[in-house]
């Protein structure tokens, strides 16, 4: 591969070219070659290439960063310096781009990854649901204490014109009436749901400081739910907001507990980093969280359609809870049992 | 010599002068050099991107509303879209072509892992998951999505503002997700090998050199920065010799720079014709000189015989 080129003028007086030129011309059609590879990998990516090309582009990335550390060291060439600089770095791209697709890492993720990461974080997943039932229980208990606190705990634009000032009848209205206006109902619709991503993309980014705001949002957001139960369950209408609730309610707050504890995990990551440094210990932490993350936007995603589309057409009460609790039960089987075989990482 | 150049010297002025260029570590440990994209580029790349996005979004809506044939739930396939498009739409595409999304292959420009490994997909998720974070929610609600009130959308702006000054003043141009993935956005490096200024032959000059020879006194003067500016006026005036363009102020560039060695290492003047020649000549022995020196470990960066570290490349 070193051989001088065919037609070499330097033949004749090779003494007289300098190292670096001599040097140069010795290696210029590996180079070149070298060159043509990355084309056609930038252009289809390394799965594009040929057998051959494959692995010449292993062993000519390497030749190009030898030649740029002798270069480095013999030459004062610009030109060169510069090129080989530039395509080292193109062949250092290419030869280390994710060998993977799309398509493969989106089917890795629901087949195995997410689900393992579920799996691993249940200290963390613990946590969070736990708060988010001491938040149920607060809000349930401060109703019954006093009915105002449901206006401190609900934000009046949430509740609309529920509340303990309503009529049961009204109330009722509410958990099954067809909403016949249309603008109405997507705009509730998206407000709500824009409502709990909020929560859940704040529970998850906020963990970072110590998972305390983690920890609040998610009894803050219990006790709202609480306060709901509360009011509910006072004119007998208990079992009918749980099936309003659950058709789309299992699936959303199971998706804002793991977000949650995402947040969790990296909170203890910062507030128990172990061996590691404070910023090494998050950035580890955050490879699972960022899983959970996505898993919670999945869910978040189905749970908005259940609601958009299935809490408003379907007002049967026990297939609410049907559907509700089954979606449920989805989410826990793949949480469960995806990917147990084979690498889950 | 680069000091009597310098009133006819516009070709001589490096653009490379206001590059930021941040130096990555292969596994190979052969450290190369990128270039950091600037802000306006990396924000030429965003907005194309968000445009290109919406776009999509504006087409699915409307077939969704054709085929609905009512605008329902528009609203709501519209808020969701806006969530759930564009995340997956960097993500993937920035795992489809290592790096760059359509905006920044437009821009030249694409994401690469600082640390010198190769760009894993959890880089990338996460650098994106937290653009979101960083950017559009908080965007967003500053400008009214999400019932929030005044002090709400205040602090969201405050916020915005407070995210946007960090790869303002991060070296590398990083902003909070970069930090945290261990990336940055580097400009594409292009590869051309440009002629050995040392061996291009131009068949239309009339010196055809070799006629000039220097002293080792002659040649202990000049470092590897006028040498390497040396071959980049020679490349030019090559360039322009072959194509006959040679013009009056190129003679009289030749004329002052010659004029100038001659003056710094004692050669008598050299007659105009010759000059082309004679600079060839000069760069050849100057840079065989500091290349055998820079063999037994002297490295010489400049006139004033600086020296740098060999690691450095510039």
């Amino acid at each position: 591969m070193t051989s001088p080129m065919p037609g070499d003028r330097s033949d004749g007086r090779i003494e007289a070219a300098l190292r670096s030129t001599r040097f140069r011309r010795q290696r210029e059609a590996d180079w070149r070659r070298l060159e043509a590879i990355l084309v056609e990998a930038e252009r289809g990516g390394t799965a594009a290439l040929t057998y051959g090309q494959a692995r010449d582009l292993a062993g000519l990335y390497r030749e190009a960063a030898n030649a740029l550390s002798v270069a480095r060291a013999i030459s004062l060439d610009r030109a060169l310096l510069d090129y080989l600089e530039a395509l080292t770095a193109r062949a250092w791209l290419a030869v280390y781009a994710p060998q993977t697709t799309p398509g493969r890492v989106v089917a890795r993720f629901f087949a195995g990854a997410g689900p393992a990461a579920v799996r691993r974080s249940w200290p963390a997943l613990l946590v969070a649901g736990l708060a988010l039932i001491l938040g149920v229980a607060v809000g349930i208990l401060l109703y019954r204490a006093d009915p105002s606190w449901f206006g401190v705990l609900i934000p009046p634009d949430l509740a609309g014109p529920r509340g303990p000032g309503a009529s049961t009848e009204e109330l009722r209205g509410f958990l099954y009436d067809p909403v016949t206006d249309a603008s109405g109902l997507s705009a509730f619709a998206s407000y709500l749901f824009s409502h709990n991503t909020l929560v859940a993309v704040f529970a998850f980014g906020l963990g970072a400081f110590a998972a305390a705001p983690t920890i609040l949002l998610l009894i803050y957001n219990g006790a709202i739910v609480g306060a709901f139960i509360g009011l509910h369950v006072e004119r007998g209408l208990g079992w009918d907001l749980g099936g309003w609730l659950s058709i789309h309610g299992v699936t959303e707050l199971s998706a804002i507990v793991i977000a949650s504890a995402g947040g969790v995990l990296m909170g203890a990551a910062v507030l128990f980093p172990g061996p590691r440094a404070r910023g090494a210990a998050l950035r580890h932490a955050g490879r699972d969280a960022v899983k959970l993350a996505v898993v919670a936007a999945v869910m978040l995603i189905a749970a908005a359609f259940l609601e958009g589309f299935g809490r408003q057409l379907i007002t049967d009460r026990g297939a609410r809870y049907a559907i509700g609790w089954g979606a449920g039960a989805l989410w826990l089987a793949w949480f469960l049992f995806a990917g147990r075989g084979g690498a889950a990482r | 010599m680069s000091r009597a150049a310098r009133p006819a010297a516009p070709a001589l002025a490096d653009p490379r002068a206001t590059w930021r260029v941040e130096t990555v570590i292969p596994p190979e440990g052969v450290p190369l050099p990128f270039r950091i994209a600037e802000l306006g580029t990396r924000l030429f790349a965003q907005v194309t991107d968000l445009v290109l996005t919406l776009l999509f979004l504006g087409l699915l809506v409307l077939t969704l509303g054709l085929t609905l044939g009512s605008g329902e739930y528009l609203a709501v396939i519209a808020t969701l879209g806006f969530f759930f498009l564009r995340l997956p739409y960097y993500i993937l595409s920035e795992i489809y072509w290592n790096g760059a999304t359509l905006g920044k292959r437009l821009a030249g420009i694409k994401v690469i892992n600082a640390q010198g490994g190769s760009l894993d997909i959890h880089a990338i998720v996460l650098r994106n998951l937290l653009k979101e974070a960083e950017v559009f929610l908080p965007l967003g609600l500053a400008l009214g999505m999400g019932d929030f009130d005044g002090f709400g959308r205040l602090s969201a702006l405050a916020w915005c503002i407070l995210v946007a000054l960090i790869p303002l003043r991060s070296r590398r141009n990083q902003r909070l997700g970069d930090i945290l993935a261990g990336t940055m956005v580097v400009h594409r490096p292009d590869a051309v090998l440009l002629p050995d200024a040392a061996t291009a032959s131009t068949g239309a000059s009339p010196q055809a050199g070799g006629a000039f020879s220097f002293g080792a006194g002659q040649l202990d003067h000049y470092g590897a920065f006028e040498l390497q500016t040396l071959e980049d006026l020679l490349r030019s005036l090559e360039a322009k010799a072959r194509a006959h363009r040679l013009g009056p102020g190129d003679y009289r560039q030749m004329a002052e720079v010659t004029q100038a060695i001659c003056g710094r290492i004692g050669y008598p003047a050299v007659a105009p014709r010759d000059q082309l020649g004679f600079l060839r000549d000069f760069y050849r022995a100057q840079r065989r000189f500091l290349e055998e020196r820079q063999l037994f470990g002297e490295r010489r960066a400049d006139k004033h015989h600086r020296r740098r570290p060999p690691a450095d490349p510039r």
